[in-house]
Order: C-alpha cells, then structure tokens, then sequence
C-alpha cells in the first residue's frame, strides 16, 4: 500500500466551497482518505476519535480558527502528532511565528494551484 | 411503454415487411396502427407513451367541439382529443370499449381517443406514400403519408396536427 | 465527486449567505445613527464575509471581484486592528461597498461585465479611508519565509500503537479447541463482551460442519473471523479472551497500516507550548452554531409536492371508497381513516414548508433599493424592516423582487415629501419606510409604509378625470380614488422622476401580485402617510375552494374571491329584459350583475331558473363585483393547484384545474377574468341602454 492509499487527511474550512476546491485538489492528487468539517471545534471532536495523519485547516473561521484549532490539537494526547496544514489568503509573519511555535508543520496561500498543493503536502508527509 | 406492450397484441409482422427485401433498422419505422371508425391509421411508435382505456373527461370550456376535456394521468393534467371528430368522421360516442393513445407531441402530453389499437407494425421508410390532395376531402389534417398494406391502406397520422391550432380558443 | 461546476454553484450560494451576514453586520455598525463603539465580534464577521467571497472568488480568477474585495477588504483589516475608528462616512462607505460587492458577485455569477468605471470612486474612497488614517494599504508583500515541518510515517505495521487511543481496527481469528464446550464456556459469552468494546463484524467458519445427520452438539466446530472496531488496545482484546486462552487458537492483528512516529520536536504533551501565543488572544467564544441545512434541487421538492398532493387526493379517494362500502361505520376503519387523513395533511405541510424561506434576503435587497433611489431623489430616508424572519414559498419571494422594488421606489419618489416640505410640517427630515412582514390568518401579509404626505386625493382625482379614467362629474369615495393608482393608463405624470418605477405603473405591481394569488391595497391619511399592503397565499401549490356544481360540471371557485354566497329570494333578482345577461341582484341597496356561469363557459345555452340558482358574490381587488349564478354549493376544500397550461394553454375563465377526491379533474375558476369578461359586456350594455354602469 502507497502512503497515497492510506494517508489520511481532515479538511477543515467553514465555507463549503473552499472545502470542496481542497478535496478536489486532494483527490486529483489520488488521496483516498479525506473526511471534512466545517468548523474547528467538530473537527477537533472527529480527530479524538479518528485521529487522521494530516488536518488541512482555513485561518479564518468563526468561533475556533485555524491556529486555536492546531493549539487545541497540540494540547490532547490523541491529537497531538497530527500533522498540520494552514490555508489562508492573508498570511503574515505573526501568523508564521505562532504557528511555528504551535508545531504548524506547513501553510498554503489561497488561491493555490493542485500542483502547489502536492507541493506543500509532500514537503511534510514526503513524496506521494 | 410498460402498459402499452401489456394492452397491445403480439406485434403481428405484416406481409409487407416480408415481400420487401431485408432492410437495415434506419430505413424501418415502428408504428402502431389503430382503428377509428372503419378507418385504419397508424402513428409512429416513438411519440406514443402508453395505452389506457377511456374514462370520463372534464369539460373544457369554449374548446373546440374535438378537444373532449381533461383527464387525470396518474396526478398530470392532460387534454383528451377525440380523433374521429379532429378528422371530420363525425364526433365519438366514447364508451369504455374506447381507448386513449397517450403520445407526448411538442412537450405535451394529450390524450387522443381512438376506437381501438390494433397493433405494432415495422414498415420500410420508403413504403410511405405522400397523401395525394383530393377534392371533396374532410376538411380534418390530412395524412402525413399512405402506407399499402395487404390488409388494406394505412394512413400515418402525425400527432401534432391533431392538436389545435394555436389561438382557436375564444379571447375573455 | 464533485465538479468544478459544483463547487462554482456552491460558491455562489455561499456568497448570498455571506453578503447577507455582510449586510447584518454593516446594519449592526450603521443601523444606530452614531456608531461608536462597534462589537469586535461584528467587525470580524463582515471582515470574514468579505475575505471568503475573495478567497472563493481568486479559486474561480474572477479578478474583478477578488481586486474589489481586495481593497475592500484592507479596509476592514484596518478597521479589525483598531488603526480605523467607524465613522457615519465609514458606515456609510463600507455600506456601498457592499453593494458594490453584490454587484461583482451577480456579475461573476452571470459571466458580464461591470461597467469599468463602475466602482473606481468607491475604490478611490477605500484606499482614502486608509490613507487618512496613516494606515499602509499595501498588504502584498512578498510570502514570509516558513520552513516546512516534515512528519516522519512508519509505513510499517503495530508501531507506537498505543500511543495513539483513537479508534483502531483489529481483525482477530479465534478459533475454539475440541474441549471448549465441555469447559463450561460458551463463544457466545466471548463475542458478546467484545461487541461491548467496539463495532464487531463477526463471521462464523462453517466449513467444518458436518452433514446434519453427523452432527454432535457437543463439539464445536465453528470458528470466527472477527473485525473489531473501536477506541481500544490488543490487551483489552486479549482480556476478553483470558479464560479460554489455552482452549482456543487466537490471532489478533491490527489492520492501521499507518502509524505515527513521534516527531522529534513536539513539546511534550503534557508540558503547554513554550512560545508565547501573542494572536491567540481573548476567550475562544463558542461560534454561534448556524442551523444545519441541505440545499436541495427545487426540482427534487416540487416533485415531492406533488406526490404528496397526489397522497391527500389518494387518501380522500380511500376514504370516500369505505363510505360508500358501508363501511365507515367500523370503529378501527375509521380511526385508521382520520388517521391517515391527518398524517398525509402533517406530511403535506410539513413539505409545503420545504420550499419556504425566510424573506430576509428580500428585504435586504430592499435596503439597497432605499439607498439608490434616496440619493436620486436627494431624500433622506430611515429604513426599518419587520418580520425578516418570516418564511413565505421561495417561489413567491422571487417574483416579490420586482413588485416591491417597485413600491418601495415609489414609497421614497412619491410617498416622501421633499425634505423642505417635511421640515414645513413639522416632521423629521428623514423620512421612514418600514418594510414589514408577518404571517396573518393564513396568509402572509407584506407591507411597504412611509411617513410622508399621504396620497394627495385631489390630484389623484383630476388625473383619472384629466385621462378619461373616470367620469369628470364622479363622485367617488376615498378608498375609490386610491384604487385609480392601480388603473392601467394611470401614471402621475407630474411628479415623475428618473425613478418612478422605470416608466411602469402600479396596475403592473398590481397584476404581478395577482398572479401569485395575493391581493394588493392601499390605505393613506392625509399628512401621514402611505401603507401598501400585500396579502398572499402561504404557497402557490394548495388554494382553499369553494367546490360548485355548473351544468352537471364540478368546479372549484377560491375562496379568497368569494365575498358572500346566497340563495335569493325571487324579489331580489330583476329582470332587464337583456336575457341571460340582463338579471341583476339586489344586495344592500346595490345592483350586482348576474352572470350564469353555465352560460358564460359554453356548457349551456339557458341560463338556470332564477328560483334554482344559487350565487356567489364575488369581487375583484378593484372592487368590481358580480354575482356567479351556479348550480349548487358542496362544500369548502384545500385543493392542489395544477397547470393546465403545460398540456394544453390557457383556458378563458379558468386559472388552474385540481384533482378532487373521485380522482376526476376539476378546473378552479380565475373571477378576476370572468369579472372582467362581463365588465366589458356591461360596458357595453350601458352605452346602449344607459343602464347604471358598476364600478
């Protein structure tokens, strides 16, 4: 089995279109296991109990945002190691620095082509 | 087309599909013949949607004397035209022996009342003869073309021309 | 899976939801007059609703709108941080800008072109609010430098198992020895406690059976295959097999190829982040959750609708069966009928409701209607909405836009007066037009009303005189003199402006509203003001029915057009020696036509018996009236409203057909087309005969 079959992938963005162009994306790229959630806080609960290898989350989202989603994913035990994706289409140096600080494995800026997107994959979870 | 093949006889092949030469299935049209009156017609197989028998239409108002009213498909709307009377071969006294061809024509969906279906025929395109222009004719549409048959002539009616001409109902 | 086409269908679906929450936040900051302190939550959420339409619309390179919510968006940003205080000129921009907005979504959605020059002042006043301030506007610096952060997989199997607790798949193979039913235990105790760890999927072996004849009960020759799921490690499976661990042949694997190897730089989980975390501030509020919705096809609804119509017919078909088995008298039959009666009314409603939206929306598109045409008028004007919540047939929400757009023009062109005049009599120089809506016995009633002079009566009347509308020498009551604004061919011609309902009058507002099988009225007082109400059926698919008999025809009459129905005493019908058509009834002092109704539809040729007819009086929104004569009356019914025009075309007096409990087609009657068929043959009547000609 290809890392591409197995590894799992939690898409997170409140606006079902953005969730729709990443699965899209992930799909094109021949990624097989993507569930979504439309806000933080479910998918912060669907990951405790199903933990997935990578979240792909939006910034900006009502309630929990991106970054308070990946703290939260740091501070539990089941979550912890899930490998962390920001996207967002204003992306600043203080953004960088907490996500760096948090563990943020990797960001995107939005829009963004597939192959950017494999591209930003692949420099976290290795060539797929 | 379920409850057609049920109400239809076997499709009886006619002599005149035999006597002609093996035909490719582009030059065959499929027909379904029915009676009106003592009169035989035929409508090509592809507008008609099923085959009911005849109940009790309502009323329309100020429709012309053939258009015998609505009735009720399964929850659609649908006008039921008496074919004989379209023709000119004086108006049906329809009972439940009569039977309604349902046919989709122009994206409608009407009801047309005939005496009886007789059956489905496969008949060489060029079998088709243009009606020829008589004096002294029906002032009803004429056929769309004459089909010679062993059994007698053939009229293949199109469908479309039984509607009523746009405009026919009286202005409010 | 989805297509780019879908997603760009989302997109735009989201993109109302989020101009409209764009809207609610912008009334929130302006709607108060004096916009100081402005909830950060507020801020957030229009900043949020920008941001996703530009991030959505940079996925689809509609570059015009992604430059325009660009610049709109810095703004906001701006104002987010604080570096931007709300001003009434702030409000006021951020308003039009979002109707800016809306028009480059509308023309992304519609693939045209906005005008080039259309938004550069707006794009002018936002990159000015930015730079009055000292704020940069210049966000478009090149990409902070981020080294990516590698996870190390292990491809391989049971590594680091337990450090993840989540849910895991475990196959086991368990296969019982020869002795194990003479031990005392029983698979079954075993299966049922593994099925209390998780999700089990057990597969019995029953390939060792014997031929039934063979067969010893008291050997076990099954074996299992067993997929567990669920959060939980091999030594909680292995414990539910600790007394049988000798007697039986056990293999547990997992089946999560994938498992994670610690990443060397995590902080360790129970230790807190050592950065400090300076853009996570404040409580993270809980999102108020949105409802969860489904956005389906209205195809897939109006078909349900239908099925559903065709239910409560089916049911009334049953029920009138049983009645005239002899059978309605078995108590169980009976209940089981009312039963599924009421069941098939819930399900009806319950689907009705399906379609049904709140008109919220709509009234936002209002909104931006006020600000448009105030300025063109030079007016000032408040706008109040009521009643945004009520949901009414999204059908009819859509053919409202055009009326109401109408009459809220109308409302600020000639319902306000100028602001001189308002300051001379004493009022706000603000106008108000309130758009209301409510749910009123039945139906749902929507109202446009101004705060200005009223309808100026005077000149109405020397208008409809001046145009041949009316008599020169009539006299008309207050409530007639208002109806003449919806005569056709009555247009103020005075007062009208750039904006007076683009050269339409409001006879077309009016024919609009009938057609959706509402009514429309107006009231006014004299230096007060204008209200235009419009009332309107909950849904287009069901009419409550007057069901009439007509020359052995059933037919439906609304209800809504029927004023009274009587049976009249031969002394009330008067002949005028016209015929079928020359009988009037006397009702209240009043002569009201009599049309028989068999007559007028061509299903006879002399009109009923005065003594056998019974009549309903019905009226027009115009206050024109005639008295249908009929058969006989049976009873009131809700019936499912059907296009005949699909089939066939339009029928002269006849505005739908129905299916009635026998399962027979019955045609609803349009009054409004009889009423006015016969106006006419008055009319005519009364330039032969003189005869006194009716409202």
């Amino acid at each position: 089995m290809s890392l591409k079959d197995n590894l799992s992938v939690m898409v997170v963005d409140d606006m079902s279109t953005s969730r729709g162009l990443i699965i899209m994306a992930l799909e094109e790229m021949g990624i097989r296991k993507i569930d979504h959630r439309a806000d933080g806080a479910s998918a912060l609960n669907a990951l405790a109990a199903n933990p997935a290898h990578l979240v792909i989350s939006d910034y900006n989202m009502p309630g929990m945002d991106g970054l308070r989603l990946l703290k939260a994913l740091r501070e539990n035990r089941i979550t912890q190691r899930i490998g962390f994706i920001l996207v967002s289409g204003r992306i600043d140096q203080e953004i960088l620095s907490t996500g760096r600080a948090l563990g943020m494995n990797n960001y995107i800026h939005k829009p963004f082509s597939t192959p950017q997107l494999r591209a930003c994959l692949q420099a976290v979870v290795g060539a797929l | 087309m379920s409850a057609m093949t049920s109400a239809m006889p076997e499709p009886n092949r006619p002599d005149i599909s035999r006597s002609e030469p093996p035909q490719s299935a582009a030059n065959m049209m499929e027909v379904v013949t029915f009676r009106v009156g003592d009169q035989e017609y035929c409508v090509d197989i592809m507008v008609v949607r099923e085959i009911r028998g005849w109940t009790l239409p309502t009323s329309l108002p100020h429709a012309p004397p053939y258009v015998l009213g609505v009735m009720n498909l399964r929850g659609t709307v649908v006008p039921l035209v008496d074919v004989s009377a379209r023709l000119d071969l004086g108006p049906s006294s329809p009972d439940p022996r009569h039977v309604v061809i349902i046919a989709m024509v122009a994206e409608q969906i009407v009801g047309f009342l005939v005496s009886a279906v007789s059956r489905v025929l496969s008949i060489p395109r060029s079998a088709i003869q243009p009606a020829p222009e008589l004096a002294g004719r029906p002032s009803g549409p004429s056929p769309a073309g004459l089909i010679a048959t062993p059994e007698g002539l053939l009229r293949l009616i199109d469908m479309g021309a039984l509607l009523p001409p746009a405009g026919h109902r009286i202005s409010a | 899976m989805a297509s780019v086409s879908d997603i760009k269908e989302t997109f735009f679906q989201e993109c109302d939801d989020l101009l409209e929450a764009l809207n609610d936040g912008l009334i929130q900051i302006g709607g108060q007059g004096s916009p100081t302190e402005v909830d950060s939550e507020t801020i957030n959420a229009i900043f949020r609703a920008v941001h996703s339409i530009k991030g959505g619309a940079a996925a689809f390179r509609f570059n015009a709108l992604v430059d325009f919510a660009h610049a709109y968006e810095n703004t906001l940003d701006a104002m987010r941080a604080g570096r931007l205080g709300v001003t009434q000129d702030l409000s006021d921009l951020l308003q039009r800008a979002a109707d800016h907005l809306a028009d480059h979504v509308r023309a992304a959605r519609t693939g045209e072109d906005l005008a080039p020059s259309s938004g550069t002042d707006l794009l002018a006043r936002l990159s000015a609010s930015l730079s009055n301030q000292g704020v940069s506007n210049n966000q478009d610096e090149a990409p902070p430098e981020f080294a990516p952060l590698a996870l190390s997989f292990d491809l391989g199997l049971g590594l680091g198992d337990d450090t993840l607790s989540g849910r895991k798949k475990w196959r086991i193979g368990f296969a019982p020895a020869a002795g194990f039913l003479e031990s005392g235990n029983d698979p079954v105790h075993i299966l049922r406690e593994l099925a209390g760890l998780g999700d089990l999927d057990a597969r019995p072996n029953l390939n060792r059976l014997p031929a039934l004849d063979d067969l010893d009960p008291e050997i076990l020759l099954l074996d299992w295959q067993i997929d567990l799921e669920g959060a939980l490690c091999e030594d909680d499976i292995r414990q539910a097999f600790d007394f049988v661990a000798d007697l039986c042949k056990l293999e547990i694997t997992s089946l999560q190829e994938v498992t994670f190897a610690a990443p060397a730089h995590l902080p360790a989980s129970d230790a807190p982040p050592a950065a400090p975390l300076p853009s996570v501030t404040g409580p993270a509020t809980a999102a108020p959750t949105p409802r969860a919705s489904l956005r389906v096809d209205t195809d897939h609804v109006d078909r349900l609708i239908n099925l559903v119509g065709e239910l409560v017919i089916n049911q009334s078909v049953l029920s009138r069966s049983v009645h005239e088995a002899g059978l309605a008298g078995q108590p169980t039959l009976a209940a089981g009928l009312s039963d599924l009666r009421n069941l098939s009314r819930e399900i009806q409603e319950g689907v009705m409701s399906i379609r049904a939206q709140p008109v919220k929306p709509l009234f936002q598109r209002m909104a931006r209607i006020v600000r448009d045409a105030s300025d063109l008028a030079g007016k000032r004007v408040e706008f109040l909405t009521l009643g945004e919540g009520t949901d009414v047939d999204k059908t009819v929400i859509e053919q409202l836009v055009d009326p109401l757009t109408h009459m809220v023009r109308n409302a600020i062109d000639h319902g306000l007066e100028t602001p001189e005049a308002r300051l001379a009599a004493g009022k706000p120089e603000a106008g108000k037009v309130r758009l209301s809506a409510a749910h009123r016995s039945g139906r749902v009633v929507i109202e446009v009303s101004d705060d200005g002079g009223g309808i100026n009566r005077p000149k109405v009347l020397h208008i409809a005189q001046s145009k041949g509308l009316i008599a020169p020498d009539a006299t008309l009551s207050d409530a007639d003199i208002d109806a003449l604004l919806f005569l056709p061919g009555f247009s103020t011609a005075s007062s009208v402006t750039s904006l007076s309902g683009r050269g339409v009058g409001l006879d077309v507002v009016k024919s609009a509203i009938r057609r959706l099988g509402g009514r429309l009225t107006v009231a006014s007082t004299p230096g007060q003001g204008t209200t235009m109400s419009i009332s309107l059926p909950l849904t287009l698919a069901v009419l409550d029915g007057m069901v009439i008999e007509v020359a052995g025809e059933t037919m439906v009459v609304p209800i809504a057009a029927i004023a009274q129905t009587l049976q009249p005493a031969p002394d009330e019908i008067d002949h005028l020696g016209m015929g079928s058509g020359g009988m009037v009834v006397r009702l209240r002092d009043r002569f009201i036509p009599i049309v028989d109704l068999g007559c007028l539809l061509g299903f006879r040729n002399v009109a009923i018996a005065p003594d056998k007819m019974v009549l309903l009086i019905v009226e027009t929104d115009t206050g024109a009236i005639c008295a249908l004569a009929v058969d006989a009356i049976h009873d009131q019914q809700q019936v499912v409203i059907k296009g005949l025009e699909a089939n066939y075309g339009r029928v002269p007096f006849v505005a739908a057909a129905t299916i009635l409990g026998n399962g027979r087609i019955a045609l609803i009657l349009d009054p409004e087309d009889i009423i006015g068929f016969d106006a006419k043959a008055q009319a005519t009547l009364s330039e032969k005969e003189d005869l006194p000609c009716l409202p």
